[in-house]
Protein backbone atom coordinates (compact mmCIF):
# COMPACT_ATOMS: atom_id res chain seq x y z
CA UNK A 1 0.00 0.00 0.00
CA UNK A 2 2.51 2.58 1.15
CA UNK A 3 4.74 1.53 -2.15
CA UNK A 4 1.52 2.69 -4.55
CA UNK A 5 1.06 5.68 -2.85
CA UNK A 6 4.48 6.32 -3.19
CA UNK A 7 4.29 5.58 -6.84
CA UNK A 8 1.36 7.59 -7.25
CA UNK A 9 2.85 10.17 -5.45
CA UNK A 10 5.60 10.57 -8.11
CA UNK A 11 3.00 10.32 -11.11
CA UNK A 12 1.70 12.93 -9.17
CA UNK A 13 4.90 15.05 -8.92
CA UNK A 14 5.36 14.36 -12.58
CA UNK A 15 2.45 15.73 -14.01
CA UNK A 16 2.80 18.98 -11.95
CA UNK A 17 6.33 19.47 -13.74
CA UNK A 18 5.01 18.81 -17.13
CA UNK A 19 2.27 21.17 -16.57
CA UNK A 20 4.13 24.24 -15.47
CA UNK A 21 4.06 27.21 -17.28
CA UNK A 22 7.45 28.07 -18.96
CA UNK A 23 9.21 31.35 -17.64
CA UNK A 24 7.84 34.55 -17.93
CA UNK A 25 10.58 35.35 -21.17
CA UNK A 26 8.79 32.55 -22.91
CA UNK A 27 4.95 33.76 -22.38
CA UNK A 28 3.42 35.10 -25.29
CA UNK A 29 0.88 36.72 -23.34
CA UNK A 30 3.59 38.88 -21.00
CA UNK A 31 6.04 39.17 -23.65
CA UNK A 32 3.64 41.05 -26.06
CA UNK A 33 2.51 43.14 -23.74
CA UNK A 34 5.79 44.23 -22.71
CA UNK A 35 6.81 44.61 -26.49
CA UNK A 36 3.83 46.43 -27.84
CA UNK A 37 4.82 49.71 -27.78
CA UNK A 38 8.17 50.00 -28.54
CA UNK A 39 6.99 47.39 -31.81
CA UNK A 40 5.29 49.84 -32.94
CA UNK A 41 7.46 52.85 -31.81
CA UNK A 42 10.82 51.30 -32.48
CA UNK A 43 9.79 49.25 -35.59
CA UNK A 44 12.60 46.66 -37.06
CA UNK A 45 14.97 48.77 -34.93
CA UNK A 46 14.40 46.59 -31.91
CA UNK A 47 15.91 43.68 -32.06
CA UNK A 48 15.17 40.25 -30.07
CA UNK A 49 17.27 37.60 -28.88
CA UNK A 50 15.71 34.56 -26.73
CA UNK A 51 18.45 32.50 -25.00
CA UNK A 52 17.60 29.58 -22.23
CA UNK A 53 16.42 31.57 -19.49
CA UNK A 54 17.36 34.95 -21.24
CA UNK A 55 15.41 37.26 -23.36
CA UNK A 56 17.69 40.07 -24.80
CA UNK A 57 16.50 43.38 -26.20
CA UNK A 58 18.72 45.49 -28.36
CA UNK A 59 18.11 48.82 -29.73
CA UNK A 60 20.05 52.10 -31.05
CA UNK A 61 18.88 55.01 -29.06
CA UNK A 62 19.08 58.49 -29.99
CA UNK A 63 20.52 60.65 -27.22
CA UNK A 64 20.58 64.15 -27.34
CA UNK A 65 24.26 65.77 -27.16
CA UNK A 66 25.65 62.75 -29.33
CA UNK A 67 26.75 62.97 -32.40
CA UNK A 68 26.06 58.10 -32.78
CA UNK A 69 23.12 56.15 -31.51
CA UNK A 70 24.08 54.53 -28.59
CA UNK A 71 23.16 50.95 -28.35
CA UNK A 72 21.19 49.68 -25.34
CA UNK A 73 20.99 46.07 -24.28
CA UNK A 74 18.13 44.99 -22.13
CA UNK A 75 17.96 41.67 -20.32
CA UNK A 76 15.62 39.89 -19.00
CA UNK A 77 16.39 36.62 -16.95
CA UNK A 78 14.57 33.53 -15.57
CA UNK A 79 16.84 33.63 -12.89
CA UNK A 80 18.99 36.93 -12.74
CA UNK A 81 22.56 36.48 -11.83
CA UNK A 82 22.44 39.54 -9.78
CA UNK A 83 20.83 40.81 -6.59
CA UNK A 84 16.98 42.10 -7.63
CA UNK A 85 16.88 43.21 -4.04
CA UNK A 86 13.44 41.86 -3.29
CA UNK A 87 11.64 42.45 -6.90
CA UNK A 88 10.87 39.88 -8.97
CA UNK A 89 13.01 38.55 -11.99
CA UNK A 90 10.37 40.56 -14.77
CA UNK A 91 10.66 43.95 -12.58
CA UNK A 92 14.21 44.08 -12.35
CA UNK A 93 15.74 43.66 -15.90
CA UNK A 94 19.54 44.35 -16.24
CA UNK A 95 20.08 47.39 -18.25
CA UNK A 96 23.28 48.12 -20.18
CA UNK A 97 24.75 50.76 -22.95
CA UNK A 98 28.10 52.42 -23.05
CA UNK A 99 29.35 55.39 -21.27
CA UNK A 100 31.60 57.92 -21.87
CA UNK A 101 33.00 58.02 -18.61
CA UNK A 102 32.46 57.66 -14.68
CA UNK A 103 28.60 58.03 -13.51
CA UNK A 104 26.95 58.28 -10.23
CA UNK A 105 24.41 56.04 -11.26
CA UNK A 106 25.65 52.11 -12.73
CA UNK A 107 25.80 49.15 -10.84
CA UNK A 108 29.70 48.40 -9.60
CA UNK A 109 29.62 44.98 -10.15
CA UNK A 110 28.83 45.13 -14.18
CA UNK A 111 28.11 48.65 -15.15
CA UNK A 112 24.21 48.20 -15.54
CA UNK A 113 22.68 51.41 -15.51
CA UNK A 114 21.04 52.13 -12.06
CA UNK A 115 17.83 53.27 -13.52
CA UNK A 116 15.12 53.02 -9.85
CA UNK A 117 15.41 52.17 -6.39
CA UNK A 118 13.80 49.16 -5.42
CA UNK A 119 12.52 49.61 -2.78
CA UNK A 120 10.04 52.67 -4.19
CA UNK A 121 6.75 52.57 -4.27
CA UNK A 122 5.97 50.93 -7.56
CA UNK A 123 4.80 54.05 -9.41
CA UNK A 124 7.96 55.47 -8.96
CA UNK A 125 10.02 52.63 -10.31
CA UNK A 126 9.56 50.93 -13.93
CA UNK A 127 7.19 47.80 -13.93
CA UNK A 128 6.59 45.41 -16.74
CA UNK A 129 3.59 46.78 -17.24
CA UNK A 130 5.01 50.00 -18.35
CA UNK A 131 6.22 48.65 -21.65
CA UNK A 132 9.21 48.29 -22.54
CA UNK A 133 9.45 51.64 -24.55
CA UNK A 134 9.35 53.40 -20.95
CA UNK A 135 12.53 51.36 -20.35
CA UNK A 136 13.90 52.58 -23.17
CA UNK A 137 12.98 56.04 -22.24
CA UNK A 138 14.37 55.62 -18.90
CA UNK A 139 17.45 54.29 -20.23
CA UNK A 140 18.03 57.42 -22.97
CA UNK A 141 17.32 59.77 -20.53
CA UNK A 142 19.75 58.36 -17.95
CA UNK A 143 22.91 58.30 -20.26
CA UNK A 144 21.92 61.88 -20.80
CA UNK A 145 21.83 63.02 -17.58
CA UNK A 146 24.98 60.89 -16.89
CA UNK A 147 26.65 63.17 -20.58
CA UNK A 148 25.53 66.48 -18.46
CA UNK A 149 26.43 65.08 -14.86
CA UNK A 150 30.17 65.22 -16.86
CA UNK A 151 29.80 67.97 -18.71
CA UNK A 152 28.81 70.10 -15.56
CA UNK A 153 31.93 68.93 -13.29
CA UNK A 154 31.47 64.87 -12.64
CA UNK A 155 32.19 63.78 -9.41
CA UNK A 156 32.74 67.59 -8.72
CA UNK A 157 29.59 69.41 -8.02
CA UNK A 158 28.22 67.65 -11.49
CA UNK A 159 24.60 68.14 -11.99
CA UNK A 160 22.29 64.99 -12.28
CA UNK A 161 19.37 66.72 -14.08
CA UNK A 162 16.41 64.03 -12.78
CA UNK A 163 15.86 62.60 -9.25
CA UNK A 164 18.34 60.54 -7.73
CA UNK A 165 17.73 58.46 -4.61
CA UNK A 166 20.41 58.01 -1.72
CA UNK A 167 23.07 55.43 -2.77
CA UNK A 168 22.63 51.96 -0.91
CA UNK A 169 20.11 51.00 1.78
CA UNK A 170 19.27 53.16 4.57
CA UNK A 171 19.51 49.48 7.05
CA UNK A 172 23.15 50.35 5.13
CA UNK A 173 23.93 53.76 5.79
CA UNK A 174 22.73 53.65 9.28
CA UNK A 175 25.25 50.51 10.01
CA UNK B 1 16.00 81.48 -24.36
CA UNK B 2 18.56 79.26 -26.36
CA UNK B 3 21.69 81.20 -25.89
CA UNK B 4 21.72 81.19 -29.90
CA UNK B 5 22.52 84.96 -31.21
CA UNK B 6 21.70 84.28 -34.32
CA UNK B 7 17.67 84.03 -35.20
CA UNK B 8 17.88 81.80 -38.42
CA UNK B 9 14.92 79.91 -39.11
CA UNK B 10 14.31 76.12 -40.10
CA UNK B 11 13.12 77.77 -42.96
CA UNK B 12 16.11 79.68 -43.52
CA UNK B 13 18.18 76.65 -42.84
CA UNK B 14 16.75 74.64 -45.47
CA UNK B 15 16.94 76.65 -47.92
CA UNK B 16 20.37 76.88 -47.36
CA UNK B 17 20.98 72.97 -47.23
CA UNK B 18 19.44 73.11 -50.62
CA UNK B 19 20.86 75.41 -52.36
CA UNK B 20 24.41 73.53 -50.85
CA UNK B 21 22.77 70.07 -52.48
CA UNK B 22 21.07 71.54 -55.96
CA UNK B 23 23.01 70.96 -59.52
CA UNK B 24 25.06 73.56 -60.51
CA UNK B 25 25.08 75.84 -63.43
CA UNK B 26 28.08 74.28 -64.73
CA UNK B 27 27.13 71.02 -64.31
CA UNK B 28 23.25 72.01 -65.60
CA UNK B 29 24.95 73.84 -69.13
CA UNK B 30 27.05 70.74 -69.37
CA UNK B 31 24.05 68.03 -69.14
CA UNK B 32 21.58 70.20 -71.57
CA UNK B 33 24.62 70.51 -74.09
CA UNK B 34 25.14 66.31 -74.07
CA UNK B 35 21.47 66.22 -74.11
CA UNK B 36 20.95 68.00 -77.32
CA UNK B 37 23.80 66.54 -78.77
CA UNK B 38 21.96 63.03 -78.16
CA UNK B 39 18.20 64.62 -79.31
CA UNK B 40 19.98 65.66 -82.73
CA UNK B 41 21.44 61.77 -83.18
CA UNK B 42 18.30 60.55 -82.48
CA UNK B 43 16.30 63.19 -85.70
CA UNK B 44 18.68 62.32 -87.34
CA UNK B 45 18.04 58.57 -87.10
CA UNK B 46 14.66 58.82 -87.56
CA UNK B 47 13.49 61.58 -89.57
CA UNK B 48 9.95 62.99 -88.58
CA UNK B 49 10.61 61.65 -84.92
CA UNK B 50 9.90 64.16 -81.91
CA UNK B 51 12.74 64.49 -78.78
CA UNK B 52 11.20 64.22 -75.26
CA UNK B 53 12.76 65.04 -72.22
CA UNK B 54 12.29 64.24 -68.26
CA UNK B 55 14.07 63.15 -65.77
CA UNK B 56 15.77 65.64 -62.76
CA UNK B 57 17.31 67.84 -65.51
CA UNK B 58 13.50 68.33 -67.36
CA UNK B 59 11.91 68.67 -63.50
CA UNK B 60 14.11 71.18 -62.53
CA UNK B 61 14.88 69.19 -59.10
CA UNK B 62 18.69 68.01 -60.19
CA UNK B 63 21.26 67.39 -57.40
CA UNK B 64 24.78 67.88 -57.17
CA UNK B 65 26.97 65.35 -58.21
CA UNK B 66 24.94 65.02 -61.47
CA UNK B 67 25.46 61.74 -62.77
CA UNK B 68 22.55 61.44 -65.37
CA UNK B 69 19.78 62.76 -67.95
CA UNK B 70 16.77 61.12 -69.53
CA UNK B 71 15.33 61.80 -72.60
CA UNK B 72 13.58 59.61 -75.35
CA UNK B 73 12.84 59.57 -78.97
CA UNK B 74 9.17 58.94 -80.26
CA UNK B 75 9.49 57.19 -83.57
CA UNK B 76 6.95 57.72 -86.76
CA UNK B 77 5.44 54.23 -86.97
CA UNK B 78 2.85 54.98 -90.39
CA UNK B 79 2.49 51.66 -91.30
CA UNK B 80 2.19 50.30 -87.40
CA UNK B 81 4.47 48.09 -88.29
CA UNK B 82 5.59 47.96 -84.22
CA UNK B 83 3.34 47.67 -81.14
CA UNK B 84 1.95 44.68 -78.27
CA UNK B 85 1.93 41.91 -81.09
CA UNK B 86 4.03 43.40 -83.63
CA UNK B 87 6.89 43.78 -84.14
CA UNK B 88 9.44 45.02 -81.05
CA UNK B 89 11.54 47.71 -80.23
CA UNK B 90 14.86 45.78 -80.85
CA UNK B 91 15.35 47.01 -84.27
CA UNK B 92 14.76 50.30 -83.33
CA UNK B 93 17.17 50.50 -80.50
CA UNK B 94 20.06 48.83 -82.50
CA UNK B 95 19.34 51.23 -85.03
CA UNK B 96 19.10 54.50 -82.44
CA UNK B 97 22.51 52.73 -80.88
CA UNK B 98 24.34 52.70 -83.68
CA UNK B 99 23.28 56.34 -84.94
CA UNK B 100 24.57 57.55 -81.80
CA UNK B 101 27.86 55.72 -81.79
CA UNK B 102 28.26 57.54 -85.06
CA UNK B 103 27.16 61.10 -84.15
CA UNK B 104 28.47 61.30 -80.62
CA UNK B 105 32.30 59.06 -80.94
CA UNK B 106 33.28 62.69 -82.99
CA UNK B 107 32.85 64.89 -80.36
CA UNK B 108 32.61 62.71 -77.52
CA UNK B 109 35.49 60.15 -78.29
CA UNK B 110 35.21 57.23 -75.77
CA UNK B 111 31.99 56.68 -75.21
CA UNK B 112 29.75 53.54 -74.71
CA UNK B 113 26.51 52.98 -76.11
CA UNK B 114 24.24 50.16 -74.43
CA UNK B 115 21.22 48.53 -75.20
CA UNK B 116 22.10 44.62 -75.35
CA UNK B 117 19.92 43.17 -72.91
CA UNK B 118 18.40 46.24 -70.96
CA UNK B 119 14.96 46.37 -70.04
CA UNK B 120 14.22 49.84 -71.24
CA UNK B 121 16.56 52.37 -71.95
CA UNK B 122 19.44 52.80 -74.30
CA UNK B 123 22.30 53.77 -72.05
CA UNK B 124 25.25 55.99 -72.97
CA UNK B 125 28.51 56.09 -71.14
CA UNK B 126 30.01 59.06 -71.85
CA UNK B 127 32.93 58.46 -69.69
CA UNK B 128 33.17 62.17 -68.65
CA UNK B 129 31.84 63.64 -65.66
CA UNK B 130 30.31 66.80 -65.14
CA UNK B 131 30.89 67.18 -61.61
CA UNK B 132 34.55 66.54 -60.18
CA UNK B 133 32.38 64.66 -57.55
CA UNK B 134 30.77 61.74 -60.02
CA UNK B 135 32.82 59.26 -61.27
CA UNK B 136 31.03 59.67 -64.88
CA UNK B 137 28.01 61.21 -66.64
CA UNK B 138 25.04 58.81 -68.58
CA UNK B 139 22.35 59.50 -70.72
CA UNK B 140 19.35 57.38 -70.44
CA UNK B 141 17.30 57.33 -74.42
CA UNK B 142 13.80 55.59 -74.62
CA UNK B 143 13.34 54.74 -77.99
CA UNK B 144 9.39 54.94 -78.31
CA UNK B 145 6.16 54.92 -80.12
CA UNK B 146 2.91 56.65 -80.18
CA UNK B 147 0.07 54.86 -78.56
CA UNK B 148 -2.32 54.74 -81.47
CA UNK B 149 -5.45 53.84 -79.96
CA UNK B 150 -4.61 55.84 -76.56
CA UNK B 151 -3.01 58.08 -74.71
CA UNK B 152 0.79 57.93 -74.00
CA UNK B 153 3.46 55.98 -75.77
CA UNK B 154 4.54 52.47 -75.82
CA UNK B 155 7.87 52.33 -74.23
CA UNK B 156 10.29 48.74 -74.89
CA UNK B 157 10.33 46.30 -71.97
CA UNK B 158 13.21 44.35 -73.37
CA UNK B 159 11.51 42.56 -76.41
CA UNK B 160 8.10 43.90 -75.92
CA UNK B 161 6.28 46.95 -75.08
CA UNK B 162 4.83 49.00 -71.80
CA UNK B 163 2.38 51.77 -71.70
CA UNK B 164 3.82 54.89 -70.33
CA UNK B 165 2.97 58.51 -70.90
CA UNK B 166 6.82 60.03 -69.78
CA UNK B 167 5.78 63.24 -71.91
CA UNK B 168 2.58 63.65 -69.63
CA UNK B 169 4.78 63.34 -66.55
CA UNK B 170 7.19 66.17 -67.51
CA UNK B 171 3.74 68.33 -68.34
CA UNK B 172 2.20 67.17 -65.19
CA UNK B 173 5.32 67.91 -63.68
CA UNK B 174 6.19 71.90 -65.10
CA UNK B 175 2.55 73.08 -64.18
CA UNK B 176 2.86 71.85 -60.23
CA UNK B 177 6.44 73.92 -60.14
CA UNK B 178 4.12 77.01 -61.57
CA UNK B 179 1.17 76.55 -59.66
CA UNK B 180 2.81 76.06 -56.18
CA UNK B 181 5.29 78.71 -57.10
CA UNK B 182 8.12 76.45 -57.29
CA UNK B 183 7.85 75.20 -54.11
CA UNK B 184 6.88 71.81 -55.31
CA UNK B 185 9.83 71.82 -56.79
CA UNK B 186 11.93 72.97 -53.56
CA UNK B 187 9.97 70.04 -51.40
CA UNK B 188 10.79 67.52 -53.84
CA UNK B 189 14.66 68.59 -54.12
CA UNK B 190 14.93 68.12 -50.19
CA UNK B 191 13.10 64.78 -50.49
CA UNK B 192 15.26 63.28 -52.93
CA UNK B 193 18.15 64.72 -50.88
CA UNK B 194 17.03 63.03 -47.64
CA UNK B 195 16.12 59.99 -50.06
CA UNK B 196 19.55 59.76 -50.98
CA UNK B 197 20.75 58.94 -47.53
CA UNK B 198 18.59 57.15 -46.39
CA UNK B 199 18.91 53.91 -48.64
CA UNK B 200 16.90 55.26 -51.61
CA UNK B 201 13.47 53.47 -50.57
CA UNK B 202 11.85 55.20 -52.90
CA UNK B 203 13.03 56.13 -56.65
CA UNK B 204 12.71 60.02 -57.62
CA UNK B 205 9.72 59.27 -59.74
CA UNK B 206 7.98 57.63 -56.97
CA UNK B 207 8.72 61.09 -54.50
CA UNK B 208 7.32 63.45 -57.60
CA UNK B 209 4.39 61.16 -58.21
CA UNK B 210 3.14 61.80 -54.73
CA UNK B 211 4.01 64.60 -54.32
CA UNK B 212 2.05 65.47 -57.37
CA UNK B 213 -1.43 64.66 -55.11
CA UNK B 214 0.10 66.63 -52.08
CA UNK B 215 1.97 69.87 -52.88
CA UNK B 216 -0.51 71.21 -54.86
CA UNK B 217 0.15 75.21 -53.50
CA UNK B 218 2.70 77.43 -52.51
CA UNK B 219 3.55 76.21 -48.99
CA UNK B 220 7.04 76.50 -46.80
CA UNK B 221 9.93 74.08 -47.24
CA UNK B 222 9.06 72.29 -44.04
CA UNK B 223 5.25 72.18 -43.97
CA UNK B 224 5.77 70.49 -47.61
CA UNK B 225 7.45 67.97 -46.67
CA UNK B 226 5.64 67.22 -43.51
CA UNK B 227 2.71 67.44 -45.93
CA UNK B 228 4.33 64.80 -48.03
CA UNK B 229 5.38 62.62 -45.35
CA UNK B 230 1.98 62.33 -43.97
CA UNK B 231 0.56 61.82 -47.31
CA UNK B 232 3.09 59.05 -48.51
CA UNK B 233 2.60 56.98 -45.61
CA UNK B 234 -1.09 57.19 -45.86
CA UNK B 235 -1.01 55.90 -49.51
CA UNK B 236 1.89 53.96 -49.52
CA UNK B 237 0.20 51.94 -46.42
CA UNK B 238 -2.74 51.27 -49.08
CA UNK B 239 0.02 50.18 -51.78
CA UNK B 240 2.06 50.97 -54.29
CA UNK B 241 1.65 54.53 -55.99
CA UNK B 242 -0.80 54.20 -59.52
CA UNK B 243 0.83 56.17 -62.69
CA UNK B 244 -0.10 59.78 -61.73
CA UNK B 245 -0.48 60.17 -65.75
CA UNK B 246 -3.06 56.73 -65.61
CA UNK B 247 -1.73 55.38 -68.13
CA UNK B 248 1.34 52.62 -66.94
CA UNK B 249 -0.67 49.66 -66.20
CA UNK B 250 1.77 48.89 -63.43
CA UNK B 251 2.31 50.46 -60.39
CA UNK B 252 5.73 52.69 -59.11
CA UNK B 253 7.56 49.87 -57.69
CA UNK B 254 9.55 50.56 -54.07
CA UNK B 255 13.33 49.79 -53.54
CA UNK B 256 12.85 46.19 -54.84
CA UNK B 257 15.21 45.16 -51.13
CA UNK B 258 12.61 46.19 -49.03
CA UNK B 259 9.04 45.36 -48.35
CA UNK B 260 6.59 47.58 -48.88
CA UNK B 261 6.26 47.76 -44.88
CA UNK B 262 9.17 48.86 -44.37
CA UNK B 263 9.51 51.55 -46.73
CA UNK B 264 6.58 52.81 -44.48
CA UNK B 265 8.62 52.58 -41.38
CA UNK B 266 11.48 54.49 -43.05
CA UNK B 267 9.64 57.09 -43.56
CA UNK B 268 7.50 57.00 -40.65
CA UNK B 269 10.47 57.14 -38.71
CA UNK B 270 11.64 59.77 -40.87
CA UNK B 271 8.27 62.11 -40.03
CA UNK B 272 9.11 61.97 -35.97
CA UNK B 273 12.78 63.55 -36.51
CA UNK B 274 11.05 66.04 -38.95
CA UNK B 275 8.28 66.64 -36.20
CA UNK B 276 10.67 66.91 -33.76
CA UNK B 277 12.47 69.46 -35.24
CA UNK B 278 9.18 71.34 -35.95
CA UNK B 279 8.18 71.48 -32.48
CA UNK B 280 11.36 72.48 -31.41
CA UNK B 281 11.43 75.15 -33.83
CA UNK B 282 8.55 76.86 -32.84
CA UNK B 283 9.43 76.04 -29.50
CA UNK B 284 12.68 78.68 -29.35
CA UNK B 285 14.82 75.87 -29.22
CA UNK B 286 16.74 76.35 -32.27
CA UNK B 287 20.40 74.40 -31.54
CA UNK B 288 17.96 71.38 -30.92
CA UNK B 289 15.31 72.20 -33.82
CA UNK B 290 18.84 72.67 -36.13
CA UNK B 291 20.55 69.74 -34.86
CA UNK B 292 17.00 67.64 -35.27
CA UNK B 293 17.03 68.57 -39.22
CA UNK B 294 20.62 67.99 -39.58
CA UNK B 295 19.66 64.34 -38.39
CA UNK B 296 16.54 64.36 -40.76
CA UNK B 297 18.80 64.88 -43.82
CA UNK B 298 22.06 62.51 -42.21
CA UNK B 299 24.27 65.03 -44.76
CA UNK B 300 27.12 66.90 -43.04
CA UNK B 301 27.66 68.42 -46.59
CA UNK B 302 23.98 69.36 -46.79
CA UNK B 303 23.09 70.44 -43.02
CA UNK B 304 26.17 69.64 -40.62
CA UNK B 305 25.01 68.54 -36.91
CA UNK B 306 24.93 71.50 -34.39
CA UNK B 307 27.71 71.82 -31.60
CA UNK B 308 27.23 68.88 -29.54
CA UNK B 309 27.91 70.87 -26.07
CA UNK B 310 25.12 73.55 -27.32
CA UNK B 311 22.61 70.83 -27.82
CA UNK B 312 23.35 69.14 -24.16
CA UNK B 313 22.99 72.74 -22.63
CA UNK B 314 19.77 73.80 -24.35
CA UNK B 315 18.47 69.79 -23.85
CA UNK B 316 18.73 70.64 -20.14
CA UNK B 317 17.45 73.75 -20.39
CA UNK B 318 14.08 72.53 -21.80
CA UNK B 319 13.97 69.50 -19.21
CA UNK B 320 14.22 71.59 -16.43
CA UNK B 321 12.25 73.98 -17.42
CA UNK B 322 9.55 71.28 -18.63
CA UNK B 323 9.75 69.64 -15.17
CA UNK B 324 8.14 73.25 -13.43
CA UNK B 325 5.17 73.00 -15.50
CA UNK B 326 2.94 70.27 -13.31
CA UNK B 327 4.24 67.68 -16.21
CA UNK B 328 4.47 64.15 -13.91
CA UNK B 329 8.12 63.27 -15.31
CA UNK B 330 9.23 64.27 -18.34
CA UNK B 331 12.62 62.99 -20.68
CA UNK B 332 14.80 63.69 -23.44
CA UNK B 333 15.55 63.28 -27.09
CA UNK B 334 12.49 61.36 -29.15
CA UNK B 335 10.10 60.41 -27.40
CA UNK B 336 10.58 63.72 -25.04
CA UNK B 337 6.75 63.98 -24.73
CA UNK B 338 5.97 60.65 -23.80
CA UNK B 339 5.02 60.27 -20.27
CA UNK B 340 7.98 59.33 -18.21
CA UNK B 341 8.00 56.59 -15.43
CA UNK B 342 8.89 59.00 -12.18
CA UNK B 343 12.08 57.15 -11.16
CA UNK B 344 14.44 58.30 -9.29
CA UNK B 345 18.17 57.14 -9.99
CA UNK B 346 20.38 55.11 -7.67
CA UNK B 347 23.13 53.04 -7.39
CA UNK B 348 23.66 50.12 -4.10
Amino acid sequence: MGALSSRAGRRGRRKVFEQRRPWYGLQPSWVEALEADARQVRGDKLQISQYRGRRVYRVPIGVPGRLQRVEVTINFYERPPYDCYGLSPQEYPRVFSCTLGPSPHRMPSDGALCLYYPRSAPERRWRPEDGLLALIDLARDHVFFEDYWRDTGGEKDGVWLGDEQAHGFPEQVNA
Amino acid sequence: MNGMESKETLEDILTAGRKRVEVTEGELDTAKERRDDVGAALKKAFPGSRVYVNGSVAHGDALTPLTDVDLGVVVPDPDGEYGPGKKGPTSLMEKAARVLREELRPKYGDLRVEHEGRKRSILIKFNEPVSERAEDFTADVIVAIDNPDDVGLFIPRYTGWDRADPEAHTRMVKKAITDTKVSYAHVVRLLKQWNRAHGKSLCSWNIKALALACITGQTTQLQGLLTWFNHAIAELEKGETKDPAGVAPKPIKVNEDMTLKQVVQVLKDAREVLKEANGLGQDGYDVLAADALARFFNDAVMLPRQDQGAVRRETAERFTKRQGVGVPAVGVGAGAGRERVNAASWAP
